[in-house]
This record gives structure tokens, sequence and C-alpha cells, in this order.
């Protein structure tokens, strides 16, 4: 597509095209609270809350939209908990663990926007079964690099609805003077892409083709400062990966997002994509998620990979 | 359903008891060409029972016996009269001389009162000679163009060939050329149409109250005939214009047996760059040459031979084709050399081969072989070497569809009351959506990678069947009906799908200058046209109905009534209500040419309906001529997976007007004024944004920025300005020794009017920017086609 629109345009602002700036205000009906946050059973309570601002209007650190003058009322299973504190960067917060299976609802008010309110059901986390990884070295241009590959394996629950996401992180170090962490960048193999609606980075799927039974997701992991790492000093490598169950809408919300950050300002014709919002009244995401994770030790030395015991 | 065929059978067989009756049948011809006169009148002057000629120029009426004062006319030619004792069926092949100004008037009368009493409605037709006086983009006569001043036809987008008509897609126009389905009619990114109007020689669009015979798509037919080629003598016509040139050569193989006619056209501005390309590669140095060209043409060709009165066959095709390309290549002639190649290629191909044939004087019947096929290509390779370093890439996409069809259609004319047609055809379709041929090839240091993939989604065959019966009868002198069924079948995979699609139209005339209309019309289509865009991108990709994708259906009433102004002027107005289902759309944010997804991933389907007004005011006789249309009209689309409520159609358009008029002078000069006015096309805008779920502090300590994101609420939210636009054109024609030249002269868009193309947000970045301030975001719309004038020079023989 890209092809086409790099060549149509040209050809079509040049034939006897001109851009005028129009003075339309674009005008919304009401500015609107913005909630976004996400629970999960290892975290304590955070959800941010912040405004829409007008298409044109300043987005510099200077006019920052967070509303931090609201009431955020919390509810578990209907029933009212407490309401949430203000911190800073409109952060509200509470030292609460939410639970597996709750069902959780938030309102929000502050002066001069409509409440807003929310809901979510923590999912149940879905077990990692195991891990099977393999690693070769490559060279490329005289510099050597690792491909890392991994088989995860879990059991999908029967007779529901699920929504996963796959995110890895590793942590590299000699003991001394290197120390650091980030987080991994995952890749399907392009065959299997499409029973994907997130190929790479985070991994993002449901269960529409494989309800109910044991799933392997095959996948290679890399990070740039790892894979040159690969060809100096003995090193050792943690990789943790996780394997999070998502709610319905928060999964939407990640998909239509996604899709959002891949087609932006791309091309004038195409249609642009409406991010998915379960909060009513308003927009954001007020989700949940809960996670199993699987960690491997792994010792690199210069131009391998040595399979190290798992904690 | 069972009870609505009994009543048609038993409609049908009325004729039966019909008794002491003759038949006159035969063909009507230009006395000039030989060319076969469409929709010809042929009436009892004395009864006025009558009939029209088909597509091929065939009529048949029957009448009682006795002394008959037959006439025979059509516009634009003078009309005969014989009057024969008829005992006996009789063949009668009428030759009509082609009118001055002055015997036009009672034929073009004759026209507005044939239209009164034809059963049906919401039907235009464009008489080619009038086309060719209206200015143009480009001075490059188009019948799509025209077509989109027609009330109910709405353009699209600035300058293109789009035609939404009575708020439906451009897939769902079933375009016809010689009864073969032309999938693309875009060249140059749909500025200008593949259709030739030095080869054409009737286009009728017909936009509701579809008859029986038409199926396969939901919204409008446009049935385009060419021309068959002068039996007589020979005639030819050469254009040069702005952008291109064409010729047309016609004439007899053997004189009053066999014709033929050919048309070439091509665009000539790649040509007259390439010195200027040469030039800056010479300048350049000859170690770096650029070569980039565009070109679009499309030749006509057609014979025709009679075999005997009853038996002619033809031979039509057409091909036509785009290509854009582009290269450069680097070589130091030393140790380093590298190429770089782009092609973007599309086009069609028609061809059909038709026998007519004359079984009695009551039935006609043509037979037709045809292929149909549509192709799109784009590529890319690129190679670069040294001494110890060598790649090379080549990347294809190709896409198309392809017909072979056969059909058999009959008329059958047993009494003067009763035009039966029916027939059957059958199609075989390939749907190629879309292979990818990769290959990327490097050899490094002695190390050599390579790759050579072909994946993609493989061809799609299916099969589609139609059948259909007819009856245009009168009931009495004030009602008219066509009534007829329309079946269709097809097969994809192991999918089946089938549809019987009941039509009825009908005339009272409640007046000898007043008729009302009215009239019903299902219709159901099983391919779809997968488009994201609003310009007539090549990508554009057909495909069949599948397990999930189900036939697009549509359901459409249309009410109406028809006033004669003193013979002068016809007067009609229509409303219309059109319900559509399964219309499909691609997800928001789905990409094109992703070949690793099946394509019914990609989309979502949906329901739409339509409704509105037409008003058209037409003035066919005298020195000024013309029509003003006006269309009132609603158009909503509900795609739950889009939006969970209603929202305009991208080609929504609350009000249309056109005002299309040419003036003739004299013999010498004359003169085309066009001006169109419509209400702004809604499009998409965000009107706001807002935070994207993330770590917001990180954000703010690291970036100093937070990740905003567009809200759109709704989908078509703002309207865009309104468009109008003023198009004038002179003609000056002079007769010369051999033929007669025509210097043509117009402006496109002469007041200069910005009529908006697209609309984006963009930072404001004009001459009054303030660099300290903070950047400031604005509506910016990009506007195309401002006072193109235009010339061409013309000789026809």
């Amino acid at each position: 597509m890209k092809y086409i629109t790099l060549l149509v345009l040209p050809l079509l602002l040049t034939v006897s095209s001109c851009v005028k700036v129009l003075n339309d205000e674009l005008k919304s009906e009401k500015i609107k609270l913005v909630v976004n946050g996400v629970l999960t059973p290892d975290s304590t309570l955070a959800v941010n809350i912040s405004r829409t601002f007008n298409i044109f209007d300043d987005e510099s650190v200077q006019n920052l939209p967070f509303v931090d003058d609201a009431t955020v009322k919390f509810y578990q299973n209907g029933e009212y908990l407490f309401d949430l504190e203000s911190q800073d960067t409109g952060y509200y917060v509470k030292n609460f663990y939410p639970q597996t299976g709750k069902k959780y609802f938030i309102t929000v008010s502050a002066t001069g926007y409509d409440d807003v309110s929310a809901e979510t059901v923590v999912p149940d986390a879905v077990k990692i079964e195991k891990i099977d990884t393999s690693s070769t070295v490559y060279e490329e241009f005289g510099t050597k690099y690792l491909n890392l590959k991994a088989d995860l394996t879990y059991n999908d629950p029967e007779n529901e609805d699920n929504f996963y996401m796959l995110t890895g992180k590793y942590h590299l170090t000699n003991g001394s003077d290197i120390n650091y962490e980030d987080v991994l960048d995952l890749m399907v193999p392009e065959g299997e892409a499409e029973l994907f609606d997130k190929s790479y980075g985070a991994l993002l799927w449901t269960d529409k083709f494989t309800n109910g039974q044991e799933v392997t997701v095959h996948f290679t992991y890399y990070q740039w400062y790892l894979m040159k790492a690969a060809g100096k000093d003995n090193l050792n490598v943690t990789f943790t990966f996780y394997l999070k169950s998502l709610s319905k809408d928060y999964y939407i919300y990640l998909k239509s997002l996604n899709l959002y950050n891949e087609n932006f300002g791309d091309d004038p014709f195409m249609e642009p994509v409406i991010i998915h919002s379960n909060v009513k009244n308003g927009y954001g995401i007020f989700g949940a998620f809960n996670t199993d994770s699987i960690v491997i030790v792994r010792e690199l030395i210069p131009g391998n990979l040595k399979e190290g015991g798992r904690p | 359903m069972r009870r609505g065929l009994l009543i048609l059978i038993f409609t049908l067989s009325v004729f039966v008891l019909h008794a002491q009756k003759h038949t006159i049948s035969g063909f009507i011809y230009d006395q000039s060409s030989g060319e076969p006169l469409l929709g010809a009148n042929i009436y009892d002057a004395d009864t006025y029972q009558g009939t029209t000629s088909n597509s091929y120029g065939f009529y048949s009426l029957t009448l009682k016996s006795g002394l008959k004062n037959i006439v025979f006319s059509f516009v634009g030619y003078g009309q005969q009269k014989l009057t024969i004792n008829l005992t006996k069926d009789t063949l009668i092949n009428i030759e009509l001389k082609p009118s001055v100004e002055l015997e036009e008037v009672e034929i073009k009368a004759t026209a507005i009162r044939q239209k009164l009493e034809s059963s049906q409605m919401s039907v235009n037709e464009l008489p080619m000679k009038d086309i060719k006086k209206i200015p143009v983009f480009f001075g490059e006569s188009d019948i799509i163009k025209t077509i989109q001043l027609l009330p109910g036809v709405q353009s699209g987008s600035d300058g293109t060939s789009g035609l939404y008509v009575r708020g439906g897609g451009p897939e769902e126009n079933l375009i016809l050329l010689d009864g073969v389905p032309v999938y693309n009619v875009n060249h140059l990114f749909g500025f200008f149409s593949v259709f030739n109007t030095d080869a054409l020689n009737s286009v009728t669009l017909v936009k509701g109250g579809f008859p029986a015979r038409y199926g396969g798509r939901l919204s409008s037919v446009l049935d385009i005939r060419m021309k068959e080629g002068n039996m007589k003598e020979y005639h030819g016509n050469v254009s040069v214009g702005l952008i291109s040139a064409k010729v047309m050569v016609e004439g007899p193989i053997k004189k009053d047996k066999s014709s033929f006619i050919f048309t070439a056209r091509r665009t000539y501005l790649d040509l007259l760059s390439m010195p200027v390309q040469a030039y800056v590669n010479k300048r350049n140095g000859y170690d770096d040459q650029s070569y980039g060209g565009y070109h679009f043409y499309d030749l006509n060709g057609k014979i025709n031979y009679k075999f005997s009165e009853k038996d002619r066959i033809y031979l039509s095709a057409y091909m036509g084709n785009d290509k854009a390309f582009g290269r450069n290549t680097y070589d130091n002639n030393k140790d380093y050399s590298s190429s770089d190649r782009f092609k973007l290629y599309w086009g069609n191909i028609t061809s059909a081969l038709r026998w007519n044939h004359l079984f009695n004087e009551k039935l006609f019947a043509n037979t037709r072989f045809s292929y149909s096929r549509y192709g799109f290509n784009v590529g890319e390779e690129y190679e670069t070497r040294d001494t110890s370093y060598y790649e090379h890439f080549k990347y294809d996409y190709g896409s198309g569809i392809d017909d072979l069809a056969l059909s058999t259609d009959f008329d059958y004319v047993p009494v003067s009351s009763h035009y039966i047609r029916f027939g059957a055809s059958y199609i075989y379709h390939t749907f190629r959506p879309g292979v990818n041929v990769y290959s990327y090839k490097e050899k490094d240091s002695g190390i050599t990678s390579n790759v050579d993939t072909t994946y993609g989604n493989g061809n799609i065959y299916a099969s589609e069947i139609d059948t259909y019966i007819e009856d245009d009868f009168s009931l009495g002198r004030l009602i008219k009906i066509n009534a007829g069924l329309h079946f269709s079948a097809f097969a994809v995979k192991d999918k089946f799908y089938t549809s019987l699609q009941p039509r009825l139209s009908m005339r009272v005339r409640a007046s000898r200058r007043l008729s009302f209309k009215a009239s019903y019309a299902s219709m159901q289509q099983y391919i779809h046209l997968l488009t994201n865009s609003s310009i007539g991108l090549p990508t554009d990709l057909w495909l069949p109905v599948t397990d999930t994708i189900k036939p697009m259906r549509s359901q459409q009433v249309a009410l109406g009534g028809m006033y004669n102004f003193n013979d002068v002027v016809e007067v009609s107005l229509e409303g219309y209500y059109k319900w559509m289902r399964n219309l499909i759309e691609y997800k928001p944010g789905a990409s094109y040419l992703v070949s690793n997804q099946s394509w019914q991933d990609l989309v979502t389907t949906g329901i739409g309906w339509s409704y509105g007004l037409e008003l058209l005011i037409k003035k066919d006789m005298g020195k000024l001529t013309g029509w003003i249309g006006y269309t009132l009209a609603w158009s909503w689309r509900q795609f739950d997976y889009v939006s969970p409520e209603k929202y305009p159609y991208r080609y929504d358009r609350r009000h249309d007007l056109s005002i299309v008029l040419t003036y003739h002078l004299n013999d010498k000069i004359d003169f085309g004024a066009t001006w169109v006015y419509g209400t702004g096309y809604p499009v998409t805008l965000p009107y706001d944004k807002y935070l994207a779920l993330a770590d917001y502090k990180t954000y703010l300590k690291y970036w100093g920025t937070l990740p905003y994101v567009d809200n759109v609420e709704k989908r078509n939210n703002y309207r865009m300005a309104d468009y109008h636009r003023l198009d004038l054109g002179v003609n000056f024609h002079k007769k010369k020794k051999h033929g007669e030249r025509t210097w043509s002269f117009g402006i496109y868009n002469a007041y200069f009017r910005q009529n908006p193309f697209f609309l984006y947000i963009d930072y404001d970045y004009d001459e009054n920017y303030d660099a300290t301030a903070p950047p400031k975001k604005v509506l910016k719309q990009v506007s195309l086609f401002r006072g193109i004038p235009y010339f061409s020079y013309s000789f026809k023989w």
C-alpha cells in the first residue's frame, strides 16, 4: 500500500494541488474524563485520571491533562470499599491487592466533568506448563549474534474465552560492573503470525482457534544489547517470561491501540482506528490481568550461551 | 412466490388467444453507416401500437391484418412512413437517414413520448454526440464523468471516475461493454475512465427498477455498446489533446456485409518527458541515470459479418493498460554498480464473440462467448555489487480476476402488447487475490544468504449461473408493466448460494403528457470489492463470497412521475428507498497487501440504506440543450464492528445539483457549460485526544512528553466544504476538403474553486509561525485541479 500511496500522492499533489489551513475548531461536545488503570493481584491499586484535550491543544508539559481533584470510589462485587487517594500526576492509589475472580467497579467524579464509571473482573492466571529454549550463534558482517528460540506451553481453560499477552524481560550481569535489565522483544515465526493479533514485541492472541487445548507458543526473543553481548565477557543472564491472562476489554483495548500505532498518519484516505474503551461516559481502559511467570538462568560465554538451571 | 409465478405464466400466455394477426419484423440501421439503431420506434400510425428496436436493431411488431401505416423513427434521424397491406408475416429492414436540425423536432418529441410510454423508470440514456460537446477534464470526453452529472449519481473524490449510484458503492455497478463486465474502469488512478468515446455507440444507465435480464450487482447497470463499424464507406477521426492522442477508423470489409472499427488512444507525456530526462541524466554524468514515466493506452476493435438476413456475428475486443515505472542505475565504471527498478501495471482485457440469430419474425436470439480479465502488478528489483559484496532483492505482487462466460438471450415478441425476454448465462470466475514473490540474495566475503519465496492467497475458482424471464406487457392503453424473475446461483469451493429475485416496474398514463411509474427490484451480488480508499487505486481487489462473507443483497422501491412540456422539455421526478445487506468494509486499520492473513478476517459486514428524490429537467432540441439534475438524498451505513450507531456513508451528499448546457450557435461554433454543486462529503476526524495507557511518570522523566492518541468518537463525523465547480468549453468546427476539423478549448474549474480532496491535521508552519511558542496543530485541506485549461484538435473524415 505504501508503494501506491507514495506514487499516487506526489502525482496528485504535483498536478495542481494546494493546501490551505481551515479555521475550523473541531470542538467536541464536552471535555470528558479519561480513566486508565489495570488491576492485577500482584500489585496494589493505581488508577490514573486525566481529561480529554482538544485535538489542537498544546501537548507540551506546560499543559498536562491530569485531574488531581477527582473522587474515585472503588467497589468489589458490588460493595463499596473505599475512595482511592490522590497522588501526583493524576494517579489515585490504595494499598489494596485485587483478587482473582472478583468484579471491580469504580466511579469517578470531578468538578466540571460528567461522572464516569467502569468495571472489570480479574481473570484467573493460566499456568505455564513448560518452556523449552534453544540458542544458536550466527555471524553477520564479522559480528556474532545470538538467536534465541522458545516454545512455551500452557493449557487453555475450556468453556471460556481467554485473552493472552506474553512478555519477557532479561537481566544481565557479570557480578561486578555490568548490571543491566530491559524488556525483551518477542517475535512469532512468519507462518504462525496469522494466529496472533500482535506477533511481535508483546504478543497478543486469543483462544479462538485453541479453546480447551494444550497450546505451545513458538517464538524468538532478542534484544540488541544482549545479542551484542554474546561476543564479550562471561555473563549471567536471567530471562523471565510472563504469560498474562487479560480481561476482554483490556485485550480489545491493546489490540486497537496496536492497530492505531501501526497505522497512524500513514494514509489520508484510510479510516482512522477507533480505540476501544470500557469507560462509561468517558474514555480509557479499566482492565485487569493475572500473570504466571517462568524464569530461566543462562550463563553467557563469548560466542555461546551455556544452558543453566531453572531456579 | 408460487402465486406470482402463476400470474406471470398466465400473463405470458395471453397472446395465444390472439388471432388474425401478422408480424412485421426486421432490423433498423443508419443509412449512412449501416450501424444498427438501438431503441428506435416502430409503430402503427393509426392505432399507436408500437415497439422499439433492441440492442442489435431488431424489432418485431404484430398487428391485425390489413392496410397499415407504419412509422419508423429514431432521435436524430428522419422518420420513414411505410404503407403496407399486412396479409402475412413480413420482414422489413429499414435504413433511416440522419436528419437535419428542423426535422429533429418531431422526432425528439417522439423520444419524449416514448419515455412517457415506457414501463421502465430510473433509466438515463446519453447520446454520444452530446457527450462530446460537454466541457471536460483535460479535454478528454468521458462517459463516466458525464454520467456523474445525472441525478442519483455521486462522483466520489474530485476528478475521479467513481460512480456512487443511489447510495451504493462503485463495486455495485455492473459496467458492461458490449455485454461483457469491465472490472476496473479507471485510468490514471481514476482521473480518466477506460472508455474511448470514439468507439461507442450508446450508453444507458439503469439506477433502479432493474429489468430481470440484468443481475449480479446491487446498484446500477451501465450498458455501453460499441459501434459496429461503418458498412458503407471508410471514415475516421484523429485527435490530439493536452494529455493524449487518439485515432479511430471504421469501414466496410465487404459493403453491407461486413465492417470493422478500430480505435486507439495513448497518453504521451512520458514520451515528451524522455528527452528532458535524458538531458538531466547527461548533465548528471553517465554514471548516474534515472528514468521514470507513466502512460496509459487503450485499444478497441470490432468486426462483424452478416451471413444472411437472419445471422450475424460480431467479434469485439478491448484492451487497456496503465503503466508506471521508475529506474535508477549507477555505475562508477570501476568497482561499484547499483540498479533499482520499480513498476506498477494494471489493465483490462475484454473480448466477446456474439452471434445474432433470427429464428423467425418473432424470436431473436443473441449468443455470446466472452472473456474478461483485470490484472494488477507492482514490483521492485534492486541490485548492488562491488568487488566483495553482492545484493539482489526482488519483490513482485500481482492480483486480478478472470471471467469466461457463455450466455444466450432471447427476445420473443408474440404480440404487440407483449415483449418477452428470457435467457441464461454461465460465468466461470477465477479470482487471483494476490501472490507475493519475494527473493533476496546476498553474498558478502564468501558468505551467501538466499531467500526465494512465493506466498499469498491461491486462486479461487467460482461458477455463476443466471437465468431470467421478463415480459413487458400492456394492460389496456393506460397501464404497462414489466414483470420478471431473475434466478442466480453461485458455487465457490464447497459453498453454494442461490437467489430468486422478483422484478416489477409499471407505468400508469394519467394523461397524454403525464405518466406515473413505480418499481421494485431485488438484487444479489456474489462478488465483493475490497477497497479502502476514496480514489481508484488499482490495488482494489475483487473477491467472491465465502462461508462467512455472504452475498450482498438489496431491495429497492421507486415511485415517480414524468411530464412532457410541449414535446420540448421532459421533467421527471423520482423517489427511491433502497435497503442493502451484507455490505463489506475493511476493519479500521486493516492494511492492504497483507498476504499472511485471510482477507475475510480483514473485513467486517454491515447494512446500509439510502433514500432520496431525484429531479431531472431535460431539453434535447433547439439551439440550447442540456439538463438540470437535482438530487436530495440520504445514505446510511451501520457496521457493528465500526460503530454501534448508524453513520453517514462516505459519499452521503444531501444536495447535488448539476446544470449541463450546450448551445449550438451555428454549424461552426458550439458552446458547453457545466456547473455542479454538492454538499460536502463526510469524513472522519478526531475532535480531541487523550492519554493512552502507560507509565506517565516514566514518560515525563525520560522523554518529557506524554503518549496521546487521537480520539474518533463517530465515523464520518465532519462535513468537508461544499463542492462546486464551473467548466466551460467551446468547439470550433470547419468543413475542409476531406472532412471536418474541430478545435476545442475549455477550462475545468473555471473560477478556481478550492474543492476539498482530503483533510488532515498537521502542525501549522505558515509564514507567521512562531518558533518560540508551543507547536500548534491545525486542520488542513488539500485541493486539486483549479482552473485546468484544455485544448484539443480533431479531424474527422
